[in-house]
Formats: C-alpha cells, structure tokens, sequence
C-alpha cells in the first residue's frame, strides 16, 4: 500500500468501526476513545490503536497494536483487515502507559534541561521518547536542542514551531506543563536517496534554563573534536534509556547502512559503528539523539540507530552519524 | 607494510560496487585489524550457502558479520 492510503484509511477507520460495531458501543467507544487520544494520558482503557508500518522500500501497511489479548481473533480486527484488504500487521502489545516519575533522571523532567535527558515530540496516537543531545547556537546568542530529526521532527511530519516537549510523551512529558522548545529545523530524510545525517534542532523557550556543559555521570563536555573518530577509539554516551554507557569504535566511514524507519528503510553514507563495552550495549532505543563524545569529552557523533546483534560482546551495534556533519548540514555551533 | 586507509577507502569503492547489490548487505565501511585497515561487510542475516564474499578486495581483507535488523533508535510502544 501506498503511504498516503495507509494514513487515509488510518484516519477514516475509526469513524466506520464505530458505524458497524455500532451495538457493540461500549467496546468501541474505549477503543475509538484510543484512536484519538492515544497520546493522552488521561485514557483509562485503551483496547488498540492504529499505525503506519513500513513493508519494504515504499511499502506500507497499517499497524494494528492490541492491548487486549481477546481482540487477536475478534471481529473488529477481521474487519480491519478486511478493509485494509490483508495489508495490515497485527501484533499484541498490552497495556501501554507513559512512564511518569520515574526514579532515573534521565527519563524524568529535567530544569535546567540536561544534556541525555528525555525530549520527544507531542503526535496523536502514540507516544515515543528520544535523547537530547546536546545544545548548539546559531548566529546569535539563541541557544537549541540538538537531536535527531525522528526524535523532534517525527521523520519530517511535525511542523516547525510545534512544541517540543522535555521529558518525551513516553516518560509523561505532555503540552500543558513540560513544553521546553519549539521544533525550529531540520535535514529531511529521504527514502529516495542516501542520507547522511538524521538530525534537527529545536529553540528553547523563553524562561526555559538548561547547562549546556554537564554529561551527567560524565564530565564537562569539552567542545568538539578536530579529528574523525578512529577505530578503536573509547566513546561514551548518556541517553533517555541507558543512561552512562562507554563504547568502541568498530568502522567508520560506513556506506550504504540500512535503517528501518516508519516512513521505510532508509539508507546511510559515512557513518560510524560503535560496539558496547564490557557487557553491555552502547544503546538501546530511546537513546536517539545522544551526542557521542570522545575520552576527552569531546563531541563526535549523534547516535541515531541500532540493532542487538554483533559486536565482540554479542550485545549489539549502535549507529552515529560524525558531529561535523551534523553541525555543518545544520549551520549550528555547539555550545559547551 | 600495513595496508593503509587509503588503500582500504579504494577497495571500500570497488566493494560497494561488488557487493552492493547483494539483498543483505546493510553496510560497507573501513575497520581494522592489528595495524592493518580492512573492510567490514555487515550483513542483516547469514547469506544462503551460494553467495560468497571474497576473502579480499584490492588486497583488503574482507570482514562480515551479521549485524540483524538495523533500527531507529528513538523509543516507541
């Protein structure tokens, strides 16, 4: 299915469900209840919710997500595969709640903002939560969250001047009380072409205080490296999900690097590879948008992508794109 | 005398035309071993038993390894 059919019909689902489970009101109204409010936290019993998955190059189908078990072999889910003519993927994910006051600091509502703390953007019918970077400046004295374009523009769908909100939606971030920054640009992602960056800034708001130097659990950043990174070189990172985590240099200079997005699998020149150490993985999700530094505390990358296999620990590759490309594609300074 | 980055970035261009084509291979990039610069092929899954990767390019050696799925890495349910 083409991508702007799948988002059609994701929109004009809900309204015919209603129509023909119509005697089946009470089911329906919390589940079409989760359609439209799917990123609120008021909702008390959601049933499912719908979504765009990626099939391949240029495929989509719609994502169906069950937090009720019954509804795996129920007739709404037939009718919505009838109506998606099959092209649906289905899967149960129960119970979903934002993660409001959580113990970690990293995933919790951070004044002054801090660098690798949660930060998302505000979309109806799901939630999500990635890493602030770091902060840069443009001309001017005007300071911006660095992260990556899927953690603050929603994969080139959000509008600049939409808010952004710090902690992420996930976390219990939301528009009434956790807006720190309004989305101000970013790199497009292309399906069509190669990509060398995913990365985008958003400007803080008046009266929002953040410390542009501190990696918790880290050090001071130090400003930015001259050199690339090289093989073998140690790297750290702190991020929404994993919070302090050290890693190797495996490859650089990465081309052709296969990315699963929801808009598809997009391609990456020039990128780095980074293995976890010790036991651990450098990244999990919820860690886009990390800056990566050099054991001088220096930046050298924007971590934007992962998978769980590889590395000498088995414990998976993280992907980052190098921070020169970043802040040039960007016209941005970091501010350290 | 150890193959440098140079000579690794050339076969890196001969290997992409090689080996691009190739359903599942998800990165070609430059690593290292000992002192010598090689080529990393990464792969999403083990390749059927009648595709090969040649142990060299352009002298390079030539290493692969199975990385899976590559995602975004931003949080969702």
């Amino acid at each position: 299915m083409r991508l702007d059919s799948v988002r059609e019909l994701k929109k004009s689902l809900p309204l015919h469900l209603e129509r023909t489970f119509a005697a089946k009101r009470g089911a329906l109204r919390a589940a079409s209840a989760a359609v439209a409010n799917a990123a609120s936290r008021r909702r008390t019993a959601p049933s499912f919710f719908l979504g765009v998955s990626a099939k391949g190059k240029r495929k989509y189908c719609l994502a169906v997500r069950l937090q009720d078990r019954a509804l795996e072999k129920s007739a709404l889910v037939e009718e919505i595969s009838a109506r998606a003519r099959g092209e649906v993927d289905v899967r149960y994910v129960g119970q979903i709640r934002a993660r409001a006051a959580s113990s970690l600091w990293y995933r919790s509502t951070q004044r002054p903002l801090l660098i690798g703390s949660s930060v998302g953007y505000l979309a109806t019918g799901y939630i999500m939560a990635g890493t602030l970077g770091c902060f840069v400046r443009k001309a001017g004295a005007s300071l911006y969250i660095l992260s990556n374009n899927h953690v603050l523009a929603d994969e080139n769908r959000y509008t600049v001047g939409n808010p952004i909100v710090q902690p992420g939606p996930l976390d219990g971030g939301n528009a009434s009380s956790d807006r720190a920054a309004k989305l101000s640009a970013f790199v497009r992602l292309t399906a069509t072409g190669t990509n060398l960056v995913d990365c985008s800034i958003a400007k803080l708001n008046a009266g929002i205080t953040e410390d542009h130097s501190l990696l918790k659990g880290i050090g001071k950043l130090a400003g930015v490296r001259a050199r690339d990174l090289e093989i073998g070189d140690v790297v750290h990172k702190v991020g929404r999900t994993t919070g302090v985590r050290h890693g190797r240099v495996t490859a650089v200079e990465l081309d052709g690097v296969s990315v699963g997005y929801d808009i598809g699998n997009l391609s990456f020149d020039n990128q780095l590879e980074i293995e976890g150490a010790g036991a651990q993985s450098f990244s999990d999700a919820g860690d886009s948008g990390s800056l990566i530094v050099d054991d001088e505390l220096k930046a050298a990358g924007l971590l934007f992508a992962g998978g769980d296999h590889g590395g000498r620990n088995g414990k998976g590759l993280t992907y980052g794109n190098p921070i020169h490309a970043v802040l040039s594609a960007l016209g941005v300074a970091l501010a350290y | 005398m150890p193959i440098t980055i140079d000579q690794a970035r050339a076969a890196k261009e001969a290997a992409k035309t090689l080996l691009g084509g190739i359903p599942g291979v998800v990165g070609i990039g430059v690593t290292k071993i000992g002192e010598d610069y090689a080529l990393k092929v990464n792969l999403r899954a083990s390749l059927p038993a009648d595709v090969e990767i040649p142990e060299r390019i352009a002298g390079v050696v030539v290493c692969t390894e199975v990385v899976g799925e590559i995602r975004k890495r931003s949080e969702e349910p």
